[in-house]
C-alpha cells in the first residue's frame, strides 16, 4: 500500500487519495493519469494490468487498486 | 388509484391534449392563410381566382376546367385578337363538383356572357394506347421507397389543402394583430388572368391516332357527374350565361368515345361543343405544342387554341367586343404588354 | 427515411403498436424488423455491407469464444507450465481472429468512405515517382451508418477477445445491435452488453416513459428546426461566398456554425434518445452541456461522449499499454530528463493516434485530420506548459479555483472550440486558412452593421428568434448543469402550465421552424460521416 500511495502522490501531488471511493469517477484520476499509474504499477509490482481491468470499480479507491494488484499477482493461468 | 383508472385517465388526457392541439392548429391555419390573391399565394390563386382581381363584371367569358384548360387558353392574347375580355379559372385535377362550386364564387364577382367548360374533368381513366415514359413497371421496393420519400410532401399537401398552417408558417414575420380578426383584403391582379405559362417542348409522337384506338370502351359520364352537370347548366340558364363545351387537344386522356359521349350530352342540352381533338386548331402541331409529351399544351399550343376559339367566338357565336371603359381597355392593353414582356425577358 | 419527417412519426407509431403487442420474448424482433425496414429503404442493395459486417463479427466472435471455452476445459487436465504454453497458443489464435475480423471491417469502410481519399494519396505518391494515376476516382455512395456500425462492431469483437463479454449466439441480436434504427444515422456508440440486455427484457407500454420520450423528441426537433437550420442558412451563405464577406462577418458565421452543429447534433441525440426511451431502451448520452467546460480535455469528455469513450477504450489504452510502446518508451526515456515530461510520454504517444483517428473518422480528407491534430497539439502544449502556467498564476496571485478564473477558462475553451469549428466547416484546409487570415486582415466591423448579415431569406425577426431560443437553450443547460431534471420538474407542474409549455413548444417548431420556401433542404451534418 505504501508504494502505491507513493506512486499516486507522484502522479498527482495535490490530491488526497486515502479513504475515498470516487477516484476514477470524480475525474481526479483521468485516463492520462491512469496510463501513468498503470505503467508504474506494472513495473513496481511486476503485474500486467490489461485494458479490460481499467474499469471504475478497480480504480475508485486505493483499497480496490491493491485488490486488483493482488488478484493479478495470484492469478491462475 | 389502481392501474386501470390511471391508464384511462392518461388516455383521456392524451386525447384532450391532441384535440386541443388540432383546434389550435386549425385556428392558426385560418390566421396565417393568405386570403384573396396576394402574390405570395403562389400558383394556386393565380390560376383559380384570377377573376377576382379583375374589375367587377368586366369579364365576358370565363374558361373553366382542369390543368388542360389553364394551360390551353391565354386570355390576354384572346383580348388582343378579339377585343373580348376573359379569364381562366382552373385547378389541377379539378372535379366537376369543384367547378360547380367555383361557378358560385365567380358569380359573386363577374357576370360573364359565356362560360366555356373544358370537358376532360367529366371523365376519368387514361387512354390505353397513350405511352408515357413514366409508366414503366416499378418494383414493389421502388413503390414503397417512392411513397416513403414522397410521403411527407403528400401528407403535408393534404394537410395544407384544408389547413395550410405549414404552407404559410413563414408568414409569422409579416403578421399583424389584425390578421387574427378576419377582414377582407384587396385582391391582387394577375397578368396571366388564370393561365399557366410554359415554354417547354416535349413532342407527342405516336404511330396510332389516340382518338381512334379500337380498344377504347364506350365512355360513360357517371350519374353523379350528370347530376352536377345539370346543376351547372341550370346555374348558367338562371344567370343568362351561355354554356359552351370545349375540349383542348390532349392525347393522354381523350378519345373518340369520350368525344361522342360529350357530343351526346351537348345535344341533349342544346349546347355548342368544340372538340379540338377531332379538328385541331389551325397551325396546331403535336411536335411543337405540348410541354409533356401529349398531356398538356405549352404556351405556343395555347396560342393556336386561343386564336382559333377567338375566331369561333366572333364568327360562329357572334360575341361582340367587350363593352368596357377606355380606362379598362388601356389596362388590358398594358396587361397584354406586361405578359409578353415577361415572356421575352425569360428568353 | 429521415428522423425529421412526418412519415417517420407514422413509422414510430406503427412500430410502437407492433412492439407493445408482440409476445415478450420476441419484442426485440419487432425492433429488428423495423430497423431493417428503415435500413433497406434508405440503402437498398448497400445493405449487403451491413450484413457482411454482421457476419464477420458474429463468426469471428464465436470462433474466439470457442477457443476460449476449449482452453477452459482443457486446462483442468494440465500442469502449470503446460497450461502456460496452451494459454499462449490460445491467446495467439484469438488475437489473429480478432485482428482479421477488425481488418475486414476496416477494409469495408475504407473501400467506401475512404476509397477516393486513399486513392488520391496513392496517386499523388505514384505521380511524384512518375508512374501516373493508377487509382481511378469512383463515385461511391456510403452505406448508411457505416462509420457508426463499424466502430460498434469493432468494440463488440474486441470486448469478446478481452473476455469482457461472451460471444452472442444469436446472429439476429447482433444484427439488431448494429442497425438499431435510433442510432444508425448519427450514433451514439453503445456497447454490446448494456444494449443487448435491454433488448432481451420485456417492456410494457408506460405512459410516463412514452410521454417523457416524446417531450425529449420534440425538444430535439425544436433545436434542429428552429435554431440549427436557421443558423445554417446564414452560415452556408457566408461560407459559399467567401469573397463577399469581411472577417467580422465570418466571426459571426463561425459562432453561428458552432451553435448550428451543437443544436443539430445534440438535437438529433435528443430525438433518438427520446425515441428509444419510448420503447424502454436507454441509449448512451452523447452530450453533457459541453460549452460549460473549463478545458478542451473536459470539452471532449462532454462533446460526442461516446466517440471519446470508444477512442479511449479501443485506441488510447491499447496503444499506451501495448508491448511495442513499452520498447519505444524505454528508448525515449534515455533522452529526457524532466520527470514531468517523462510521465507525459505514454499519453502523448497514444493521444496522437486517438486524435488522428478522431479526425479521420469525421471525414476522408486532410482537413479533418488537421482538425483532430489541432486539438492534439493544443492539448499537449497545455499539458507540457502546466508547470509554467502554475508558476505564472501563483505569481499573479490567481487561484485556479477562483470564480473569475473559472469564467476565463470557459471563455477560452469556447474560443478554441470555435476556431476548431472554423476548420471543420471550411470546405478545405486552404479555405480554413484563408478564412482565418481574413479574420485578422479584413476585419472590417462596419460590414456587420451595413446589412451583410441579412442574407437572402433571412429577416431581422430571424435573428430575434435565434436570440430568444439561444437564451432558452442556455437557461435550460444552466439548470441542468446545476442538477435539475427538466422533465421531472415539468411533470410536477399543474396541467395548464405543462400543457401551455408543450403547445408553445410544438407550435414554435411548426411556425418558427426554418423549413420550406426560403430555407434550403437540410440534412443531418453528422449523418454524412
Amino acid at each position: 500500500m505504501k508504494e502505491l500511495l507513493k506512486i499516486l502522490h507522484e502522479i498527482k501531488p495535490d490530491v488526497n487519495f486515502e479513504g475515498r471511493t470516487d477516484l476514477f469517477s470524480s475525474g481526479d484520476l483521468d485516463s492520462m493519469n491512469i496510463i501513468m499509474l498503470v505503467s508504474e504499477i506494472n513495473d513496481e509490482f511486476d503485474v500486467d494490468i490489461k485494458v479490460p481491468d481499467i474499469i471504475p470499480e478497480n480504480f475508485n479507491s486505493t483499497e480496490n487498486i491493491m485488490k486488483l494488484i493482488k488478484k493479478l499477482q495470484d492469478e491462475e493461468i | 388509484m389502481n392501474i386501470n383508472t390511471k391508464n384511462i385517465r392518461n388516455i383521456i388526457r392524451a386525447v384532450i391534449f391532441m384535440s386541443l392541439f388540432v383546434l389550435i392548429f386549425i385556428f392558426l391555419s385560418k390566421v396565417f392563410t393568405v386570403s384573396g390573391n396576394s402574390s405570395e399565394d403562389g400558383m394556386e390563386s393565380r390560376i383559380s381566382n384570377a377573376y377576382r382581381g379583375e374589375d367587377r363584371n368586366s369579364l365576358d367569358v370565363i374558361f373553366i376546367g382542369n390543368s388542360d384548360m389553364y394551360r390551353g387558353i391565354s386570355p390576354v392574347d384572346m383580348y388582343h385578337v378579339t377585343g373580348i375580355t376573359s379569364a381562366v379559372s382552373g385547378r389541377p385535377n379539378n372535379s366537376l363538383q369543384e367547378i360547380s362550386n367555383d361557378i358560385d364564387d365567380i358569380l359573386k364577382y363577374q357576370k360573364p356572357k359565356l362560360l366555356v367548360l373544358e370537358t376532360d374533368c367529366m371523365f376519368s381513366g387514361k387512354n390505353p394506347h397513350f405511352r408515357n415514359s413514366k409508366t414503366k413497371h416499378t418494383s414493389l421496393f421502388k413503390k414503397i421507397k417512392d411513397s416513403v420519400d414522397n410521403g411527407d410532401s403528400a401528407i403535408i399537401s393534404a394537410i395544407n389543402y384544408y389547413f395550410p398552417l405549414i404552407k404559410y408558417h413563414d408568414r409569422w414575420k409579416k403578421l399583424s394583430l389584425s390578421a387574427f380578426i378576419h377582414h377582407s383584403r384587396n385582391f391582387y391582379k394577375f397578368h396571366n388572368k388564370g393561365m399557366a405559362y410554359s415554354d417547354k417542348i416535349k413532342p407527342y409522337i405516336s404511330q396510332q391516332d389516340y382518338m381512334c384506338s379500337s380498344k377504347t370502351k364506350t365512355a360513360r359520364i357517371s350519374s353523379d357527374n350528370k347530376k352536377i352537370f345539370k346543376d351547372i347548366y341550370d346555374k348558367c340558364k338562371n344567370n343568362n350565361i351561355q354554356l359552351i363545351l370545349m375540349t383542348v387537344p390532349s392525347a393522354n386522356t381523350w378519345n373518340i368515345s369520350k368525344s361522342q359521349a360529350t357530343q351526346k350530352l351537348a345535344d341533349q342540352y342544346g349546347l355548342r361543343y368544340y372538340d379540338y381533338n377531332l379538328t385541331y386548331p389551325q397551325d396546331f402541331d403535336w411536335k411543337l405544342h405540348t410541354k409533356d409529351g401529349g398531356n398538356h399544351l405549352n404556351y405556343a399550343g395555347a396560342v393556336t387554341v386561343t386564336n382559333d376559339f377567338g375566331r369561333k367566338l366572333k364568327e360562329e357565336i357572334n360575341l361582340p367586343e367587350s363593352d368596357i371603359t377606355k380606362k379598362q381597355k388601356d389596362k388590358w392593353k398594358k396587361d397584354y404588354e406586361a405578359f409578353h414582356k415577361k415572356i421575352s425577358d425569360r428568353k | 427515411m429521415n428522423y425529421t419527417t412526418i412519415v417517420f412519426l407514422f413509422f414510430l407509431l406503427a412500430t410502437g403498436v407492433l412492439y407493445f403487442s408482440a409476445p415478450k420474448k420476441i419484442q426485440w424482433g419487432v425492433l429488428l424488423a423495423a430497423s431493417m425496414f428503415f435500413y433497406i429503404l434508405s440503402c437498398g442493395v448497400k445493405t449487403a455491407f451491413l450484413l457482411a459486417a454482421a457476419t464477420v463479427i458474429y463468426t469471428g466472435a464465436l470462433i474466439i469464444q470457442t477457443i476460449e471455452d476449449k482452453f477452459a476445459i482443457r486446462k483442468k487436465e494440465l500442469e502449470k507450465n503446460q497450461r502456460k504454453e496452451l494459454r499462449k497458443k490460445a491467446e495467439r489464435k484469438k488475437k489473429i481472429i480478432a485482428a482479421a475480423s477488425i481488418i475486414l471491417m476496416i477494409l469495408m469502410i475504407f473501400s467506401t468512405k475512404y476509397f477516393n481519399f486513399f486513392g488520391s494519396i496513392i496517386n499523388q505518391a505514384m505521380s511524384a515517382s512518375g508512374i501516373g494515376h493508377p487509382i481511378p476516382v469512383l463515385k461511391i455512395l456510403m452505406p448508411l451508418g457505416i462509420s457508426y456500425y463499424t466502430l460498434m462492431g469493432i468494440s463488440y469483437i474486441t470486448d469478446v477477445y478481452r473476455k469482457t463479454i461472451t460471444a452472442e449466439r444469436n446472429p439476429l441480436m447482433l444484427l439488431l445491435f448494429l442497425c438499431y434504427f435510433p442510432h444508425i444515422i448519427e450514433g451514439p456508440f453503445d456497447r454490446y452488453a448494456p444494449l443487448s440486455n435491454q433488448f432481451r427484457q420485456s417492456h410494457r407500454p408506460d405512459y410516463d416513459r412514452i410521454k417523457n420520450g416524446g417531450i425529449r423528441l420534440v425538444w430535439g426537433l425544436f433545436k434542429k428546426f428552429v435554431i440549427a437550420d436557421r443558423a445554417g442558412l446564414i452560415v452556408n451563405t457566408v461560407f459559399s461566398h467567401e469573397d463577399m464577406y469581411s472577417g467580422s462577418v465570418f466571426i459571426i458565421a463561425i459562432l453561428l456554425y458552432t451553435l448550428q452543429i451543437y443544436t443539430e447534433f445534440s438535437g438529433c441525440m435528443d430525438m433518438v434518445c427520446g425515441t428509444s426511451q419510448m420503447f424502454g431502451i436507454t441509449i448512451s448520452e452523447n452530450f453533457k452541456r459541453p460549452f460549460f467546460s473549463r478545458s478542451i480535455n473536459e470539452f471532449w469528455r462532454r462533446w460526442h461522449i461516446t466517440l471519446g469513450e470508444w477512442l479511449k477504450d479501443y485506441v488510447f489504452y491499447p496503444v499506451s499499454l501495448s508491448g511495442h510502446f513499452k520498447k519505444i518508451n524505454e528508448k525515449i526515456r534515455k533522452h529526457i530528463n524532466s520527470k514531468y515530461l517523462l510521465a507525459l510520454i505514454p499519453s502523448a504517444y497514444a493521444l496522437f493516434f486517438v486524435w488522428f483517428c478522431n479526425g479521420l473518422w469525421h471525414g476522408a480528407s486532410i482537413k479533418y485530420i488537421f482538425y483532430g491534430l489541432y486539438y492534439y497539439i493544443l492539448m499537449m502544449m497545455g499539458q507540457a506548459a502546466k508547470p509554467l502556467s502554475d508558476k505564472c498564476l501563483a505569481k499573479l496571485h490567481v487561484s485556479r479555483n477562483s470564480h473569475g478564473y473559472h469564467i476565463f477558462e470557459v471563455i477560452r475553451t469556447c474560443i478554441i472550440v470555435c476556431f476548431g469549428m472554423m476548420i471543420f466547416r471550411s470546405g478545405s484546409l486552404s479555405q480554413a486558412c484563408s478564412v482565418f487570415t481574413g479574420i485578422f486582415a479584413n476585419f472590417n466591423i462596419s460590414q456587420i452593421f451595413s446589412g451583410a448579415l441579412m442574407v437572402k431569406g433571412i429577416h431581422i425577426w430571424d435573428y430575434f428568434i435565434l436570440a430568444i431560443s439561444f437564451m432558452l437553450l442556455l437557461t435550460i443547460s444552466y439548470l441542468q448543469e446545476k442538477g435539475m431534471n427538466i422533465r421531472e420538474t415539468l411533470s410536477k407542474q399543474i396541467i395548464p402550465i405543462r400543457w401551455t409549455i408543450y403547445i408553445i413548444l410544438l407550435f414554435s417548431i411548426i411556425i418558427f421552424g426554418a423549413y420550406g420556401g426560403n430555407f434550403a433542404n437540410t440534412t443531418f451534418i453528422y449523418g454524412e460521416f
